[in-house]
């Protein structure tokens, strides 16, 4: 897998990404950081407690790693959930907003994992 | 030296990036939080030349963070670049009141960020070094100000020390007790000071009321160039003889305009108001102009009072010393000519003071 092809699959901007980083290594490199994070785990465990300002926090961080690594879907899935929750509890059922990020989240992922391959193969 | 860049974000993948992107220009410090960069700042804050700041962050948001920065006069000493995946207006216009430099948006791109800190630190140096340059050259003209004041001082004691030494001249060749000039010079101040208390009309203030009270002793410089068969004639004078003591005025101006030169202006122009007029009267029947009212300067008309005063309680060969009673009685029965009705009010609320300095200047010379 290239970086390229991992960007459509995602539904990110390969286009984006180098153009502010410039350089493949440098993407790499930050994308193989990214499994390591906390925040997405840290979200699903906020969430299910019910505490919103941890919760908007890591919905938050989510979104703005995903900003700048230019993975605009998961970026987006995270925003939707942070405008709900930014000022306090939910007005609505956030357990679709949680499945989309986390659908998004599971495929960026597995995704990095692919290319991760492809990189050591 | 100054040369680290604090950055602050919870995220230690933001950290990361933020930090690959400056190492080349910075050596780098790193807080996950509000509490601990508010800690690295308090005890490194000579070292930090820039603060990247995330907004969303436990303990304390960046927000809180630049309050308390405004608290303890941090934002000052260095830049504060908020980085944030906050996109809204009014966020962005919140930070920059609060004091931020500039406020950088995810996702950001890494050579813009680089190109901003830099340009926020070049500012903050600039502004340094200005208001340093500032503080300097405000040091050098406060002890410009002061040696000005020191000089001031040194040709108002000059002032002080010419117009003494002038006084006893004239005192000595006038044969007088040697304390006149102190008296007129006591009284004048008195005088003058209640003046400035109560009528407001004649504008004077403290350095006048000083200046008045040093220039008095010069009313009789005058009497200098009158002849000792004159001056000092003990017995009643002839009308040609009171003539020639009336122009003692008009010589004394004569004296001081040839001593022009060493005067200040205002010390210069007071004496000679009060050596031309000191002889003047409120209803026109002095000398040498025969001015009336106001037409006599103030300074004039308060050593008039004065002099006339300490002539009158003062033993001379040909006439004995009156009381402080009778000399007041005198002045406000307009039998030594006619005064200033204010001035008469201010004697009159003057006049304890004017007999006490006349006891206490006679003891000193006794």
């Amino acid at each position: 897998m290239t970086l390229k092809e991992f960007y459509t699959s995602v539904g990110g901007s390969y286009d984006d990404v180098m153009n502010r980083l410039r350089m493949e290594k440098l993407v790499y490199k930050f994308l193989f950081k990214f499994p390591a994070a906390t925040d997405y785990s840290d979200l699903v465990n906020a969430v299910n407690n019910a505490e919103w300002p941890d919760a908007f926090r890591f919905s938050h961080n989510l979104k703005g790693v995903g900003l700048n690594l230019s993975l605009d879907k998961m970026a987006q899935a995270a925003s939707v959930l942070c405008e709900e929750i930014r000022n306090g509890p939910p007005s609505v059922d956030v357990a679709p907003m949680m499945r989309d990020i986390t659908a998004e989240y599971d495929h960026v992922i597995s995704q990095i994992n692919l290319l991760k391959e492809s990189v050591e193969a | 030296m100054k040369n680290y860049a604090l950055i602050v974000d919870d995220v230690d993948f933001n950290r990361d990036m933020l930090s690959m992107m400056l190492e080349d220009d910075f050596s780098i410090l790193e807080a996950e939080d509000g509490e601990q960069a508010m800690s690295i700042m308090l005890e490194r804050m000579d070292d930090i030349s820039v603060l990247l700041l995330d907004l969303v962050m436990p303990k304390l948001s960046g927000m809180d963070v630049l309050h308390l920065m405004k608290e303890k006069n941090l934002l000052d000493r260095f830049p504060v670049l908020i980085i944030t995946g906050e996109s809204s207006a009014e966020i962005e216009e919140q930070c920059l009141e609060a004091g931020s430099s500039d406020f950088v948006k995810k996702p950001f791109n890494p050579a813009v960020v680089r190109q901003r800190v830099k340009n926020a630190v070049a500012l903050y140096t600039y502004r340094f070094h200005l208001e340093e340059k500032v503080a300097e050259q405000t040091a050098q003209l406060l002890q410009q100000a002061e040696a000005l004041k020191e000089k001031n001082l040194q040709l108002e004691q000059m002032n002080e020390s010419t117009i003494e030494l002038l006084s006893d001249v004239v005192e000595m060749r006038n044969m007088e007790s040697g304390t006149h000039v102190r008296r007129v010079k006591g009284f004048s101040r008195i005088l003058a000071s209640d003046i400035m208390e109560n009528y407001p009309e004649y504008g004077l203030d403290e350095h006048l009321v000083d200046t008045i009270s040093m220039a008095s002793s010069m009313h009789d410089i005058g009497k200098i160039m009158i002849s000792d068969s004159v001056l000092l004639k003990p017995g009643k004078l002839t009308p040609d003889e009171f003539g020639i003591i009336k122009t003692h005025t008009l010589r004394g101006c004569d004296v001081l305009q040839r001593s022009k030169h060493m005067w200040e202006d205002d010390y210069y122009t007071l004496c000679w108001q009060i050596c031309r007029h000191h002889h003047e009267k409120w209803d026109g029947r002095g000398y040498p102009d025969a001015l009336s009212g106001d037409d006599i300067p103030i300074a004039a008309q308060i050593v008039s009072i004065a002099d006339c005063f300490d002539a009158l309680t003062t033993e001379r060969v040909y006439k004995k010393a009156f009381t402080p009673d009778e000399a007041y009685n005198m002045i406000m029965n307009n039998e030594c000519g006619v005064f200033n009705p204010k001035l008469k009010e201010s004697f009159t609320r003057c006049k304890e003071q004017f007999a006490a300095l006349a006891q206490e200047l006679r003891a000193v010379c006794n």
